[in-house]
């Protein structure tokens, strides 16, 4: 997915305008800030966990290198096969090596955002390969040929009616709205399709170093079913999600589902070591990882943006998002939607089509505050804007797409604004000038067109506060 | 010879490395201490209780394993459960015999492969399997998949009973990975299990049951 910057413009603007959108989105907000909230404050010092959590991953990163070498090592020790991808089309045609060689024509999926930054579904689709999703959410996108809106909860900009009408329309089932009874035929549809399936992929939720662990967060039982019933396992992971030791997992683990969807903890918690061994009765005969660059190292190289890849992918920072919650994950236009998706997609996509995504933000930082691993998200947008729109300053890495969002018009208007503030006679002239004309400012044409557009214009006062505290200080 | 891409991955994070980081954790120095602090969980078995009946799980105290079966045959009778299956775990062995006794149950044995028994396994009711224990902070019932007790068993019936013995109750995910079990033995699959398979995908509401068991019931043994 390509992020475009009329497209967002464009499709932010409809979804303001769309009031069930609104209505799903405000009341699923609600309810999962409520959750995340009340399991914050039962923990004693859920800030200073917050901390641990951003220490762990800044420990983990700091050895990166290491820890993937470990990883790989132990993995393989164990029969699964590490395969590494620089770029996203590598790593789809690495899946498809494994499908052909494996003769796989149906493929059911675990949640995975890597999955979707690589368009694998769609991938596969074009070389004879059906991947089914099978966690409710995402199933329910796929079958609505969307894109998930929610990193956490994919269906979230939709209601219980029309994923009702959609069940009916695609599924050929009686029509309910009933949301019991559309799980049910969620399960019994999918249930066949587990063990039709020559391959599971799922994500990877943590990786340990130590133990050469695989593990999966999930509370549907769809990422247990994936990983054991079908002959073959594919695990997709970004390269930052590998911890050192397995006791970093307890804290990050305490956070994530908190944050998530305001669990203590999921359904289940499922570590994965290896394929099935001599003797036991089931899990998959192979077991593969690829582990996925797709710009991640390019991040790592700048020590103010690295912070980016502490992400544990709980999607915290959407739901208090005072965009996100408005306009919903699909108007982005990107793989990663909200705070998170607004400082990782210009660094994945390059500033030139990505870079506008840093500019919708009102960075009220109330991302940084929720997020478990204290990722400085406002300190990141306003680094993302700065290059977005200036020369890179020297000294400093380069990144992709630099400059490109500068606008000549805003440029001048900054120039302006600076010559204004440094010259006083410059500035009363100018701002006498304003008193003057103040309600006489053309509303409909120039400069404050877009502005009035929604909101009326402030109109300069006749007398500036310069010269009524002269006049106070002369009585 | 063209570097491979994880030469060329990894040379990379090397190089970038070396760039400092701008954020400075501050409680980098004392982390040790702060993740040793732990949260009150109280006496472990109640608090277990407590945190699997929140997520809807039935947690019933049995005094001994001699005494399992005086609570799981009505038990599961209420279920409405007709056919069981266990492994080969033999600590079972006393409760089957008293299954099969009671001949109310149709009793299968997961003893062969997934790819064999695939059709039985997916079409019974009920799966009782042993755990490791448990994790009392979270209500989280550690089960680990063994040729004696497979990875389905605790997953394709819709009713899975986990038997937990109380010596084994844990505080919390940290003190449980302290102990070093899992770390010593990597098995190829671990699970923690809490509470049925569930989902909100669907307006955040709550529905239990979807792509695992619908039923989860722990006997809590000691």
């Amino acid at each position: 997915m390509v992020p475009d910057a009329r497209k967002f413009k464009r499709d932010s603007g409809r979804a303001l305008q769309d009031p069930a959108l609104r209505h799903n989105l405000q009341k699923a907000m609600h309810t999962i800030r409520g959750r995340r909230n009340e399991r914050f404050s039962e923990l004693n010092d859920g800030a200073a966990l917050q901390w641990i959590g951003n220490a762990i991953k800044q420990r983990s990163l700091a050895r990166l290198p290491e820890l993937l070498e470990q990883l790989e090592a132990k993995l393989t020790a164990r029969g699964v096969q590490v395969h590494w991808a620089e770029t996203t089309a590598e790593a789809n045609r690495i899946v498809l090596d494994i499908a052909r060689r494996r003769g796989v024509k149906l493929v059911v999926k675990g949640k995975s955002m890597v999955s979707e930054e690589m368009e694998l579904n769609h991938f596969l689709a074009g070389h004879g390969i059906e991947a089914l999703e099978a966690d409710l959410g995402e199933f329910i996108v796929q079958l609505a040929g969307q894109t998930p809106s929610h990193i956490v909860v994919p269906a979230v900009h939709m209601s219980k009616g029309e994923i009702a009408e959609l069940f009916h329309r695609e599924l050929g089932e009686p029509y309910t709205d009933d949301v019991a009874a559309l799980t049910a035929l969620a399960r019994r549809v999918l249930r066949e399709k587990f063990r039709a399936a020559g391959m599971g992929i799922t994500g990877v939720n943590f990786a340990v170093a130590e133990t050469g662990t695989l593990a999966l967060v999930e509370n549907e039982g769809n990422g247990r079913m994936v990983t054991t019933v079908p002959p073959v396992h594919v695990a997709l992971m970004g390269m930052e999600k590998v911890v050192a030791n397995l006791a970093d997992v307890a804290p990050l683990m305490r956070l994530l589902t908190r944050s998530a969807t305001g669990q203590t903890i999921t359904a289940y918690f499922n570590w994965l070591s290896s394929p099935r061994r001599s003797g036991e009765r089931d899990g998959p005969e192979e077991v593969h990882t690829i582990i996925l660059d797709n710009g991640r190292s390019a991040i790592y190289g700048d020590g103010e943006l690295r912070e980016t890849l502490d992400c544990i992918r709980c999607g915290a920072c959407l739901n208090i998002c005072p965009v996100y919650s408005r306009i919903g994950g699909q108007a982005y236009g990107s793989v990663y939607m909200g705070p998170i998706g607004k400082i990782l997609t210009p660094q994945m996509a390059g500033l030139g089509e990505g870079g506008h995504l840093a500019g919708a933000s009102t960075l009220c930082g109330a991302c940084y505050e929720v997020c478990p691993v204290k990722i400085p998200i406002p300190n990141l947008l306003l680094r993302l804007r700065q290059e977005g729109s200036q020369p890179t300053p020297a000294g400093r890495t380069l990144l992709k797409g630099a400059g490109a969002g500068r606008a000549v018009g805003e440029a001048m208007v900054w120039r302006g604004w600076r010559v204004l503030h440094d010259r006083p006679a410059a500035y009363r002239v100018f701002t006498r000038l304003l008193g003057m004309l103040g309600a006489r400012i053309p509303q409909r044409i120039g400069p404050a067109r877009s502005w009035s557009r929604a909101r009326a214009l402030p109109i300069p006062a006749r007398t500036t506060l310069h010269e009524l505290l002269r006049e106070r200080a002369g009585q | 010879m063209k570097p491979t891409a994880r030469e060329r991955i990894l040379t990379r994070l090397r190089q970038a490395r070396a760039v400092e980081a701008v954020y400075v954790n501050p409680v980098r120095e004392t982390d040790k201490e702060w993740l040793a602090r732990q949260p009150e969980i109280g006496d472990l078995a109640e608090r277990f209780t407590r945190e699997q009946e929140a997520v809807g799980g039935d947690v019933r105290r049995v005094t001994s394993w001699e005494a399992l079966p005086d609570t799981v045959l009505p038990w599961l009778g209420r279920q409405g459960v007709a056919s069981v299956m266990t492994g080969t775990e033999p600590r079972l062995e006393p409760l089957r015999a008293r299954i099969a006794e009671s001949g109310r149950f149709a009793l299968h044995r997961y003893e062969r492969s997934a790819e064999e028994q695939g059709d039985e396994i997916f079409a019974v009711d009920c799966g009782i399997t042993t755990s490791r224990g448990a994790i009392a902070e979270t209500g989280s019932v550690i089960v680990v998949p063994t040729p004696e007790e497979p990875r389905l068993l605790s997953l394709a019936p819709a009713v899975h009973l986990a038997i937990v013995e109380r010596a084994r109750l844990y505080a919390t995910l940290s003190e449980y990975i302290e102990t070093g079990a899992y770390q010593a033995e990597v098995p190829s699959n671990h699970v923690l299990v809490s509470g049925a398979s569930r989902t909100a995908d669907i307006e955040m509401t709550l529905v239990v049951g979807v792509h695992g068991p619908k039923v989860f019931l722990v006997a809590l043994i000691g």
